[in-house]
């Protein structure tokens, strides 16, 4: 799943470690989500979401919703 | 057993891992040593020594449960993962080699390698899935 996380850690000057110890999970964890490595959790996401003040949808993109749209 | 983060979760884990192998290893080569320099006949004495050799690493393998229980949701799912592959990779090599004992295609061998097999597919695994993630 596409994300913007990093952007908007970047735009706070949060490091890696630091929205880790935000979230209360390793800093590999936040990596492994950047990148598109790993999907969180609905909580998790919400968390993320939640420090962020923006919702889901907006930091996470919703793949098969885009090709649909696209398809349509 | 609930999640109590990533750190704490690796703290706790290594706090009883290292010092159950120790544990471990001193009972093996000590008991090999003690085995190899008297003749011990008894039969439940040779029993408890197997028993205590295993004990450690029961406790070792649930510590390595606990650990993915306990830490963030990333890890937990790396671990969990590599366990249940080499769980599956372990059970299948039980049943094709029992199998192959049982028609006689392979010689009666030491079931003892099952063991270390399944704690080295795990920590391949691991590291296939997670890369240096699961260190």
């Amino acid at each position: 799943m596409k994300n913007i996380l990093r952007q908007l850690r970047a735009e706070q000057g949060w490091s890696q470690a630091t929205l880790a110890d935000m979230l209360g999970v390793s800093r590999q964890s936040v990596n492994a989500i950047e990148t598109g490595k790993y999907d969180p959790s609905l909580p998790l996401a919400f968390a993320i979401a939640r420090i962020f003040n923006r919702s889901i949808e907006d930091i996470f993109e919703d793949e098969t919703a885009t090709e649909l749209k696209a398809a349509e | 057993m609930a999640e109590i983060g990533y750190r704490q979760a690796k703290r706790r884990y290594f706090r009883l891992f290292w010092p159950t192998m120790a544990i471990y290893l001193v009972i093996i080569i000590g008991g090999k040593f003690w085995l190899n320099q008297y003749e011990i006949e008894p039969l439940w004495l040779k029993a408890g020594m197997g028993i205590a050799a295993s004990l450690p690493l029961f406790v070792a393998l649930w510590v390595m449960l606990r650990y993915a229980f306990e830490t963030d949701e990333y890890h937990a799912r790396i671990q969990m993962e590599s366990m249940a592959i080499s769980g599956v990779i372990m059970a299948s090599a039980v049943f094709l080699l029992g199998f192959l004992q049982l028609f006689d295609a392979l010689p009666e061998f030491s079931v003892f390698w099952f063991g270390p097999g399944f704690m080295m597919t795990h920590g391949i695994i691991s590291l296939i899935r997670g890369g240096r993630d699961c260190l």
